[in-house]
């Protein structure tokens, strides 16, 4: 057992360090020296270990596939997530110019011609392979919720949409599949695609 | 497959079980709909679930994104369930509202790494925490009438000699839980707070009523309580004979 009784400044550090102890077999010496390493935080690591004392822990295992009942106000829950949601993340493709944007699609078993589509978000993200949006995310060096943030914001609107007689224009956004389709893939690099796509 | 960031007690990173990342590497060879589909009726591993609710989060509401958001909190309720068993309905739900307030923080902090380590755990620790901090705001005085044995005390030793085998705070307390069980499961809550303080913690009589929002007279009436049901066991009663002869 780890000797780590040092002062820790979140409240959640220190507990998930009294859970693992509790569950590695810490004593109640233990817990009482964790508790003293941590003054200001005495009350809630004695509740905490008197809640897990006197429960034998959940029933579901990690290894039981399942969901159960559907969450009790699930309508509230899902504002209160999107209210929540931090909308701003990084742009993978910020500055890159058009050698970068080779560089990635060759990585990415794509042409430039598909990436620009993607890029611009022309390319309805729920058709993309999640496979490519891996290979986006390494051939960027981004993370893969980046790449998936970047594609699923708003689609790009050019600026003369906004002074046309019909108003803004959602445009409608292709498929993937259509895109490969449509492009100068090899055979069997469109294959490989389709192939992802079930098709 | 990005490595986790969380890290445990020893300073060593959170890992993904070897399965969990396979599950996860054949999931990504998939079309993104039927990932999200299969993920939200629950027919992927739930760190595999929690993996794609980190990873794919669309910059505006999308409903089968919504379908894995409402599957991770379903999922979680029912983890917890067991551990609120037994508290009023009252504090059950706010256990379940704290969980989920902690856990919606949690999600935008970027911070459920042991969700994908161990799903149990995470729900574990956050019912717990949650169970925790709904205890200490709800203390209150106990009143006589809700103990028993008005007019008999007894010592935490008393009780103690009766829980004889468990008295003994450098026993693991897990090792204690699982020799107590026979006696927890007829004790009240309030019974159970006292052993667990004076017998298992080993704090003061006084310090556990402080705890518990009642005086340490009144403690030691529900170690008396404690110790009369502990005697009542049979089994109990039967080791214990062994032990003293």
């Amino acid at each position: 057992m780890s000797d780590n009784l040092m002062s820790m400044d979140g409240l959640d550090d220190i507990l998930a360090l009294v859970h693992e102890e509790l569950e590695g077999g810490a004593s109640g010496d233990r817990v009482k020296a964790i508790a003293e390493a941590n003054p200001q935080a005495r009350d809630e690591i004695f509740a905490f270990a008197e809640a897990w004392f006197a429960s034998d822990g959940s029933d579901l295992s990690d290894d039981t596939l399942g969901i159960g009942q559907t969450v009790s106000k699930h309508d509230t829950l899902l504002d209160r997530f999107w209210k929540l949601a931090d909308a701003g993340s990084e742009d993978p493709f910020k500055n890159a110019d058009i050698g970068d944007l080779e560089r990635i699609a060759a990585a990415s078993r794509i042409d430039t011609s598909i990436l620009r589509l993607i890029v611009r978000r022309f390319v309805d993200e729920m058709t993309i392979p999640s496979k490519l949006i891996v290979l986006l995310a390494e051939a960027t060096g981004a993370h893969v919720k980046d790449v998936w943030s970047f594609l699923t914001a708003v689609p790009t609107v050019v600026t003369a949409d906004y002074f046309a007689p019909a108003g803004r224009r959602s445009g409608s956004r292709i498929s993937f599949a259509e895109a490969i389709r449509n492009s100068d893939l090899t055979p069997a690099d469109k294959q490989f695609w389709l192939a992802h796509l079930g098709i | 497959m990005k490595p986790l960031i969380g890290k445990d007690k020893d300073g060593r990173p959170y890992s993904r079980l070897r399965e969990v990342e396979e599950e996860i590497k054949a999931v990504l060879e998939w079309p993104l709909p039927q990932a999200f589909g299969l993920a939200a009726e629950g027919k992927l591993r739930p760190q595999t679930l929690v993996y794609l609710l980190r990873n794919f989060k669309p910059n505006r509401p999308e409903p089968q994104y919504d379908s894995l958001i409402v599957a991770f909190f379903s999922r979680l309720q029912r983890s917890g369930e067991p551990l609120v068993r037994g508290m009023s309905e009252l504090h059950r739900e706010r256990v379940h509202e704290a969980v989920k307030d902690k856990a919606l923080r949690l999600m935008q902090l970027g911070r459920l790494d042991i969700f994908e380590m161990s799903f149990k755990t995470g729900a574990e620790r956050l019912y717990l925490t949650a169970i925790a901090a709904v205890r200490l705001r709800a203390r209150t005085e106990i009143s006589r009438e809700d103990l028993v044995e008005a007019d008999s005390e007894a010592t935490g030793e008393e009780t103690a000699d009766a829980l004889g085998f468990v008295a003994d705070s450098s026993m693991p307390l897990a090792e204690a839980r699982v020799e107590l069980k026979e006696v927890w499961d007829r004790l009240t809550e309030k019974e159970r707070q006292a052993v667990f303080y004076v017998l298992q913690l080993d704090i003061t009589e006084k310090e556990a009523g402080a705890k518990l929002g009642c005086s340490d007279r009144n403690i030691r009436y529900l170690l008396k309580s404690a110790q009369k049901k502990a005697l009542a066991i049979p089994n109990l009663r039967a080791r214990r004979a062994r032990e003293r002869a």
